[in-house]
């Protein structure tokens, strides 16, 4: 039963500034994802959460209870670690069992074994128990990561990319898995990727960081939809965002966004207005910026068509295509239906819906809305 | 048809394999005997010599290649079961080695022992909390860039002075040699076990401490189990060193305080002439105590080397 708060925390090693000013809440049972590029600081929030580095300022709070000077061991937190840092010394039993038997007072040999086969069970290794943990599997391995964290009944959970060793097909799996565990065991998850898909497809809440710094938390659904900045829209999503510089104009009541370069039509961003007119510097220049999935094809001679752009590759996906397209000097991306798989060199016609279209302010960053 | 048979010989054949099949193994398998050979032949020599007699160790104008009265007497003489009376040479001289040997095990795995503790801590503190900075491995191998002889003198005023020298505590421990052996194998066991922790992933005492253990629990019970093999090199081959240790004992110990090695080179010359059959006895039982070592735990040697196996 935890809720974790993360108030202002700072981590600091030397001159670099692994985590800066960060501030989230994970309410209790929930599924967060800290999700970043490598060198974001997401491991290092992890390692302040159980303890494994002391923050440089800040505080962290278990369900209101500052513990940033609490010992690892008396934090009650279950982690698994990247490299499973699995006791290859030990059998899958002993393994399993560690947690329970450094405990004082030491519990019952009965207990222990009570506990550890019922995790075995949970994790799927319960034939495995016997085993020596250096003849195991990758797959194995990870299992007996999973278990050893459950063991001790953490009231909070702790995953440091737990499947990025995985083969993909298991990583599928126990993506699938962990979410079963977690509903199942109903504890505060907090899980370390890199992948935006897993966090996408895990979490109940993602924080996405860059260089130490936090720049958007919400749901999947909010950060796909309504990314914060540009940095957060370009992470997020299978399909890389597209992005056009824009001249912002205004023509009476309405206010106008029109791709600088190449021939095209007006996007009608009046809902923003006051967001756009009112940036920090009103001479910054902006982009505006769509999803691929979002970019409606349509006949070249439509007169729906905002722009008009070359088909240069068609990458089939199956269940879609992506279609690379050219515009000027510009990449674009959108998203068709294999059915009507357009040919290398085609004109199409491209639909920017102003409800799909975000204006990002260039000299902060920001999404002006 | 003979013609065909012609042009294939000339396509195929290699044109230096004059030689024919049968040599090539037979030539390497000789040559790989005639090595071993001249590496085992001191060994078979002092085997050999410790079951002759006197009168077939050195006469003169013939060998020996082979005991052709073996005798068990050297072996009873060094190990103090009969006396020397039987010599020729027999003066006080050649007695039982046991008190030198006892002395010789307890100085050597007592110095094992103490720079096996020192070190492991000193490695672990190197390998995983950077101690010291990054010339600190290098200042404690600069104990060992100068030979020991070079220090030997000044140390043996220092161990007259404090009192150390020549001590032999309840007839058995010598304080002074354990305490030197220590102190010229620690750079060893630093140097070996940094690198065995190094392999050894931080997380692993990670996980260890998030499961509740202290630093030092975490040290015991992860990470020094999983550099076991390691652990069992590094003691072999000090024990070794300090088992083999003459120099040191030479100067620093005299008369009963001595070890095996300074009394075998005592069997020399002299009085007594050269006890050339106490000495190979002396050397062969001077052989079994890091054999019957290694073959104990020859089996963590095995893992020492696979280790790391699990870095996947």
């Amino acid at each position: 039963m935890a809720q974790i708060r993360l108030e202002s925390l700072t981590k600091h090693f030397g001159e670099v500034r692994a985590v800066q000013d960060l501030s989230l809440i994970a309410e209790h049972g929930s599924f967060i994802a800290l999700l970043g590029p490598s060198g974001c600081g997401k491991t290092t929030t992890m390692n302040m959460i159980a303890g494994l580095e002391k923050p440089t300022s800040g505080e962290i709070y278990f369900d209101d209870e500052a513990i940033s000077r609490l010992e690892p061991g008396q934090r009650n937190v279950g982690f698994v670690f990247q490299n499973y840092a699995i006791f290859t010394h030990m059998s899958v039993y002993d393994n399993l069992a560690f947690g329970l038997r450094v405990r004082k007072p030491r519990p019952a040999r009965e207990e222990v074994d009570r506990e550890v086969r019922k995790v075995a069970e949970t994790v799927g290794l319960a034939q495995a128990l016997d085993r020596r943990a250096a003849r195991l599997s990758v797959n194995d391995l990870q299992k007996v990561a999973l278990g050893r964290s459950m063991i001790v009944r953490p009231a909070i959970f702790l995953l440091d990319e737990p499947f990025s060793n995985l083969d993909a097909a298991f990583r599928a799996y126990m993506r699938a898995e962990l979410k079963r565990i977690q509903h199942e065991i109903g504890q505060t998850m907090v899980y370390v990727t890199h992948d935006q898909v897993e966090a996408m497809g895990m979490a109940d809440r993602i924080a996405v960081m860059s260089l130490g710094v936090l720049q958007q938390y919400g749901t999947p659904d909010e950060l796909y939809n309504r990314p914060a900045n540009r940095f957060v829209a370009n992470f997020i999503g299978s399909v890389l965002m597209n992005f056009l510089p824009c001249a912002y104009t205004k023509d009476g009541d309405r206010a106008l966004v029109t791709p600088t370069e190449g021939e095209s039509g007006a996007i009608d961003v009046s809902d923003r207005r006051a967001a756009i007119e009112g940036r920090e510097d009103a001479a910054s220049s902006l982009t505006l910026s769509i999803r691929p999935e979002r970019v409606r094809i349509v006949p070249p001679d439509s007169g729906e068509a905002t722009l008009r752009a070359k088909v240069a590759l068609v990458e089939p996906l199956g269940s879609r295509d992506i279609i690379h397209l050219r515009f000027g000097e510009h990449d674009l991306r959108a998203v068709g239906a294999p059915g009507r798989r357009p040919h290398i060199g085609d004109n199409l016609g491209l639909v920017f819906d102003p409800a799909a279209v975000h204006v990002f302010d260039d000299a902060t960053g920001l999404a002006l809305r | 048809m003979a013609a065909v048979e012609e042009t294939r010989t000339t396509f195929v054949a290699p044109p230096a394999s004059r030689t024919p099949r049968w040599l090539k193994p037979t030539g390497r398998i000789l040559t790989i005997v005639l090595i071993g050979a001249l590496f085992a032949f001191p060994l078979y020599w002092v085997v050999t010599m410790s079951f002759k007699p006197l009168p077939e160790w050195n006469p003169p104008g013939k060998v020996y290649w082979w005991p052709d009265n073996p005798t068990l007497e050297n072996y009873e003489k060094i190990l103090g079961i009969s006396s020397g009376e039987q010599s020729v040479f027999a003066t006080g001289r050649s007695r039982s080695a046991v008190e030198f040997l006892v002395n010789s095990v307890v100085a050597a795995i007592g110095g094992t022992i103490l720079a096996l503790i020192v070190g492991i801590f000193t490695a672990y503190g190197i390998a995983r909390f950077r101690a010291g900075g990054r010339m600190l491995p290098f200042q404690i191998l600069q104990l060992r860039m100068f030979p020991p002889i070079a220090i030997i003198i000044p140390l043996l005023f220092f161990y007259v002075e404090i009192g150390l020298w020549n001590k032999e505590y309840f007839g058995w421990f010598n304080l002074g040699l354990i305490v030197l052996y220590g102190a010229v194998t620690f750079p060893f066991v630093v140097w070996l076990m940094r690198s065995f922790f190094q392999e050894v992933p931080r997380e692993i005492s990670e996980a260890a401490i998030v499961d509740g253990c202290t630093q030092w629990g975490a040290f015991f019970k992860a990470v020094l189990p999983q550099v076991k093999g390691g652990l069992a090199a590094t003691a072999l081959f000090v024990f070794i060193l300090n088992w083999s240790d003459f120099l040191i004992a030479k100067v620093m110990t005299q008369d009963n305080n001595s070890t095996a090695p300074v009394y075998l080179q005592s069997l020399q010359g002299g009085a007594s002439g050269n006890e050339y059959g106490l000495q190979a006895a002396l050397a062969c039982i001077l052989i079994i105590p890091p054999a019957v070592f290694g073959l104990l735990i020859q089996r963590y040697l095995v893992r020492g080397l696979t280790f790391g196996a699990i870095k996947r």
